[in-house]
């Protein structure tokens, strides 16, 4: 029996390729490629920020200068050169918008093709959207609706003008500049991003979502992002990301920070769709990118879902500090990787407070000649009494040319915690794919059908309008990777 | 009646070894044929290559399905031209509903006849109704396709999905083989009342009691890789008194 | 301590040469007419220079740290000097074939051998084995394993004063288990053991090993073994050093078609044990299954890394690690499975439990798997924690006190990873030297 034989039905099947390739055609102010002091400078005055925001990227800079690009990670691509690389570029109308009648339509249109309307006629129903467009935020919408109930949800440099004291209460706490190499790089460079703050007992009346965007040749983007929710507040938070098709490689190296207090509850989804190169692996974002969320309230929950099929190279660890007592760190993780796309991705579980639990899903699909590994921590602090772990890690390899990896670390010092961890690795049975089509259902849907089905855990995590979006991305994704 | 299917001298092999020697059966609409043999006289072989699972060598030989070459067309193509098989040993797959499976098959016949998708509502009613007929909870349609289903439960849903496709021709491959006496007449109910003078059942089985509530017209017997005998009900009944001992050593003089 | 520490160390010792320098020189006459070796051996220490000893930055020692026997270690290989040739020690185990290895050194005379098996060693190695031991002393390390390509083996080669090798005649199977007893004396407390197993085609052997030593000895073992087709070979590893000794142990097992291995390792002593097991299923339907029990009691450090790498088509591995972690204890278990471009129709599984004891001890797990053909069904468990709480329930029903369950069932534990020794009476004295330790354990824990 051949193994192929049933998926041949696909080698005819044209892909629909990536979506979101296009450039939108608009003036930019894009400072020269490079990095230095003056740079760093230069983005502060920008932005009008207070001093100490400035000192401390200074000192993230002159850290960042101490470091060097970790190894790591299973992954491979050439040298990255910080120089080539511009900071800061934003369309020239943007900034300091009373309305969105004032933003350029040409950004409207962009977004708008993206299935992003900003403007108040064509809103997402129940979602509020800040776009970040380059280095900056375009416009955020529902902002006096959110005001109303007293939470702040606006671009991170109006909340650097508007709010410095949350801003610099909670800056860097989660994730020090100090912390890793590209975290450091972000603290020095970062542009823009969203900054969240729900007050006590507030549940945030609608799903708040964050669409980036990279528009420009030859920058990076360092978009930062913070969360705080106050003693028994909810909110969920959606982050989307596209860029153009180019050939060139470009940066991607953002830091999410996630506070939860007591009894609060942050929910935080991804779906990441960053260009992922071409076929033969030209071009592509590399994505290096630090998340992380600490628990520090007892009874405290955050959760991460991330559906990850863009980029050339995923670099992520969404993680959870477990610091508050009885609190929750959840991870729910698709990873597709197809041609020559590369993934290390996976999480931290950092148990410190009694009766931590958390859950690790992972789904990894792997396709063409891409490398798909998942890499998770589950630590046990002494001091974390009857904390609990429960990790699964699936892995999907579809054709003979790709690799599925699965490297959890689990560090146990406590003799009543419990830590399991199940990982398989296999393909997709023949049987099950015979059995779909006995049903009459083609071998390119059955294949969907049962990628779709094996990604389900995770899916079902996501608000509604983010999982079809996410079913959709695996099948385009997908697309050529069996046959 | 019109002839359904025409099986005419197949030859099969199965990994180098030929496992049906030269097959012939004819089945019209409305008929029910079962077939039955010992182990490995390649009941589930004809079940399979009928299907068009891979892995089966077809040596020689023709099969005629309401007048194609039905050993040319894939599996998905016979399904849709209302092919149906009830496996021996369901598959499980996991976090794909029941519902999402059966929908996505209905349109994928539907589409292929050039009829317009099944609306929700439409959709809902018939898999509510079939499953009514099958005894089974609504919560088994929202659960993922076999997914940790008993034994009996995966074959009550086979013949679930059967009775949603509603084929023109179903094979069902020992589908009573690990059910017991209740499902077994559950099972049996399903098929009956989907008896149509337009449809035909092949109904493969190594055990007479299936065919005590499911009547058939024909009875073949199966060994050595063909049809060394055929006749009406009681030749089921004679396989029970007797064995397969005896009619093969009466076939084989 | 910063791993760098350490590499400053060595150079202290005695200026710009290193002390495996000086103990190479001391040790060179060992393979004096044995050009072949000793080229081999100025190879390997060179390497060994430019390496230094492996430190918690490379990703295979993360959770093992050389530092606090540096020193000791250093100090020894300064001082380093031929051990005398070893009087054979009487036999203590019945129905097996005693092989005793005294600091690296084959006891003589060696009784009569079983049919179809030679055992030999470098003093009286034939000529005809010369080119097959060199390929054996090579292939250690496989060629995409450069991970275990640390300097212990390279130590090991330069430093030895003997080398074993065990040799069947095809499709012999020896009736008789073969028992090693490698013997590390304070006398000459750095022991650099080497042994080369190499099963003729269809042949068929059990051999077991069992480490123990007197106070304070180091050992440096590497194991090189080679089964040819259709053979079988049952490995049984015990680790039974003083609470203060120190056993760094790579072994290697390549397995040619239809070979099929099975590994029984044990780690009951010592202060810090450092076991690296490679096997690699080279041949067409090769198997393997290793089970695997450590106890870390005490102040012990026992670290277990395995690694089964598929490489050929229809390979099959099954996997099964036990640790238990008490008092000061800190046990380490990595278990990778790389199944690679090829090895289609693969399969392998991984379990590794672990129980934790106290809240002074540590038990850091990690199981992985590299896997780079889609044609497999792979799959790993691990869990750490502590015994069922519905079985211990369970016992106390039928009228055990807490501390008797707890003891049956952490017996039962470690049982379950004994099972397939199969020399009897080293199994039965295995059993009962955990358990009376474990015994003083449960009736401490909470």
């Amino acid at each position: 029996m051949t193994g192929n034989a049933p998926n041949q039905g696909l080698e005819d099947f044209m892909g629909r390729g990536y979506a979101h390739g296009f450039v939108t055609d608009i003036e930019a102010d894009t400072v020269a490629p490079g990095l230095s002091e003056d740079v760093i400078r230069f983005i502060s005055a920008k932005k009008g920020e207070p001093e100490f925001l400035l000192a401390w990227r200074l000192k993230a800079y002159r850290h960042w200068l101490t470091l060097r690009e970790p190894r790591w990670a299973k992954l491979h691509h050439p040298p990255i050169d910080y120089q080539a690389i511009s900071y800061y570029s934003a369309p020239r109308t943007a900034p300091g918008l009373k309305s969105i009648d004032e933003v350029d339509p040409k950004l409207l249109q962009t977004y708008e093709k993206l299935g992003i309307p900003l403007h108040e006629r064509a809103r997402l129903a129940g979602v509020a959207v800040d776009a970040v467009f380059d280095s900056v935020s375009v416009t955020t919408t529902f902002k006096d609706k959110l005001a109303a109930v007293g939470v702040i949800f606006c671009s991170f440099s109006e909340a650097v003008r508007e709010h410095p004291e949350l801003v610099r209460k909670y800056l860097g706490t989660v994730v020090p500049y100090r912390d890793n190499y590209f975290a450091a790089l972000n603290s020095a460079v970062f542009t823009d991003g969203s900054f969240v703050y729900i007050p006590k007992g507030v549940r945030c009346p609608m799903e708040l979502s964050t669409y980036f965007r990279i528009n420009q040749a030859k920058t990076g983007q360092f978009e930062r992002t913070l969360i705080v929710a106050e003693d028994g507040s909810h909110v969920s938070y959606l982050e989307g990301c596209t860029a153009p098709q180019r050939d060139e490689n470009q940066l991607h190296a953002a830091v999410v920070e996630l506070v939860a207090l007591n009894d609060a509850t942050i929910k935080y989804s991804t779906v990441q769709n960053w260009y992922p190169g071409d076929e033969e692996g030209r071009g592509g974002i590399y994505n290096f990118v630090t998340k992380r969320g600490d628990c520090r309230g007892a009874n405290s929950r955050i959760s991460w879902t991330q559906v990850e099929a863009g980029s050339a190279i995923t670099w992520k660890y969404p993680s959870c500090i477990l610091r508050g007592e009885n609190s929750v760190g959840e991870f729910y993780s698709v990873a597709v990787t197809n041609n020559l796309q590369q993934a290390d991705t996976g999480t931290k579980m950092i148990h410190i407070g009694r009766n931590t639990r958390s859950t690790i899903v992972s789904k990894g699909i792997s396709a063409g000649r891409a490398q798909n590994a998942y890499r998770g921590l589950v630590k046990i602090l002494p001091t974390a009494e009857n904390a609990r772990n429960y990790t699964q890690c699936d892995s999907l390899l579809m054709g003979a040319r790709c690799g599925a990896h699965t490297f959890p670390y689990m560090e146990v010092r406590n003799p009543t915690a419990v830590v399991e961890h199940e990982a398989t690795t296999s393909r997709i049975g023949d049987d099950q794919l015979f059995y779909c089509r006995q049903r009459g259902i083609s071998t390119e849907d059955a294949v969907n059908l049962i990628v779709n089905g094996f990604c389900k855990q995770v899916f079902r995590q996501l608000p509604m309008e983010f999982a079809v979006e996410a079913q959709n991305l695996l099948n385009v994704s997908l697309e050529g990777a069996v046959g | 009646m019109s002839t359904l299917l025409e099986v005419s001298g197949l030859r099969v092999a199965v990994g180098g070894k030929e496992i049906l020697t030269g097959l012939d059966l004819v089945v019209r609409a409305g008929e029910v044929h079962a077939i039955m043999g010992p182990n490995g006289s390649g009941k589930s072989t004809l079940a399979h290559v009928l299907s068009g699972r891979d892995g089966y060598v077809v040596t020689g030989g023709s099969v005629s399905y309401q007048g194609l070459d039905l050993l040319a067309m894939a599996p998905e193509e016979r399904a849709r031209a209302g092919l149906f098989l009830g496996f021996q040993y369901p598959v499980e797959i996991p976090g794909v509903s029941n519902v999402y499976l059966l929908r996505s098959a209905l349109n994928a016949r539907r589409s292929a006849r050039g009829e317009s998708e099944i609306d929700a509502a439409g959709f809902l009613r018939l898999v509510k109704a079939k499953a009514r007929l099958m005894q089974m909870d609504e919560s088994f349609l929202q659960r993922g396709v076999n997914e940790g289903f008993s034994g009996g439960e995966k074959k009550r849903n086979e013949i679930f999905q059967m009775a949603v496709l509603e084929p023109v021709l179903a094979i069902l491959d020992e589908t009573d083989s690990g059910l017991d006496i209740d499902a077994l007449k559950i099972v049996s109910n399903g098929v009956n009342s989907l008896r149509d003078p337009a449809r035909a059942f092949i109904l493969v089985t190594h055990y007479q009691r299936l065919l005590d509530y499911i009547r058939p017209d024909f009875v073949h017997v199966l060994a050595g890789g063909r049809i060394i005998r055929t006749g009406d009900h009681t030749l089921a009944l004679e396989l029970e008194a007797d064995g397969y001992e005896q009619i093969l050593a009466a076939a084989s003089t | 301590m910063a791993p760098s520490t350490m590499r400053e160390d060595t150079r202290d010792q005695t200026g710009n040469r290193r002390p495996w320098q000086v103990a190479a020189e001391q040790l060179s006459h060992t393979a004096s007419g044995l050009d072949w070796l000793t080229e081999r051996r100025t190879a390997a220490l060179v390497r060994a220079d430019r390496l230094g000893l492996p430190d918690q930055s490379q990703e295979e020692w993360r959770y093992t740290s050389l530092t606090p026997f540096a020193r000791r270690w250093l100090d020894h290989l300064a001082g380093a000097r031929l051990p005398a040739v070893p009087e054979p020690v009487p036999p203590t185990l019945a129905g097996v074939f005693s092989v005793d290895i005294v600091d690296g050194m084959l006891c003589a005379p060696l009784l009569a051998t079983p049919p179809g098996l030679t055992i030999q060693s470098l003093q009286n190695l034939g000529a005809e084995w010369r080119t097959r031991v060199e390929a054996l002393l090579g292939s250690a390390v496989s060629p995409t394993d450069t991970s275990a390509s640390d300097s212990l083996i390279d130590l090991n080669t330069a430093l030895l004063t003997d080398l074993i090798l065990v040799t069947t005649e095809p499709g012999a199977s020896v009736a008789i288990p073969i028992h090693m007893r490698l013997q590390a004396t304070a006398a000459s407390a750095l022991c650099q053991t080497r042994l080369l197993v190499d099963l003729a085609a269809g042949s068929r052997l059990t051999l077991s090993l069992e480490f123990t030593g007197t106070a304070g000895v180091l050992v440096n073992a590497v194991s090189q073994m080679c089964l040819g087709r259709d053979s079988e070979l049952n490995l049984v590893r015990v680790q039974a050093l003083p609470d203060d000794g120190m056993l760094l142990e790579s072994t290697s097992i390549e397995a040619n078609d239809s070979a099929a291995v099975t590994v029984t390792s044990v780690d009951l002593g010592g202060q810090l044990s450092r076991q690296s097991l490679t096997v690699r299923l080279a041949g067409t339907g090769a198997s393997a299954t290793v089970h695997g029990l450590f106890l870390a009691d005490g102040q012990r450090h026992i670290d277990n890394r395995t690694r089964l790498q598929h490489e050929a088509p229809s390979t099959t591995s099954r996997e099964f690690f036990r640790g238990i972690a008490a008092d000061h204890g800190h046990g380490v278990f990595s278990g990778k499975i790389i199944v690679q471009p090829g090895a289609a129709g693969s399969n392998a599984a991984l379990t590794n439990r672990n129980l934790l004891l106290t809240t002074t001890a540590e038990i850091d797990t990690k199981p992985e798997l590299e896997i780079y053909v889609d044609d497999v069904r792979c799959s790993h468990g691990a869990t750490t924690g502590q015994l069922d709480a519905n079985a211990l329930f369970y016992l106390q029903s039928r009228g055990l006190d807490l501390s008797t369950a707890r003891q049956v069932l952490t017996a039962a534990f470690l049982r379950d990873s004994l099972t397939g020794i199969p020399l009897p009476e080293l199994r039965e004295r295995l059993e009962a030297r955990l358990e009376s330790r474990l015994q003083a354990q449960t009736g401490a824990a909470r």
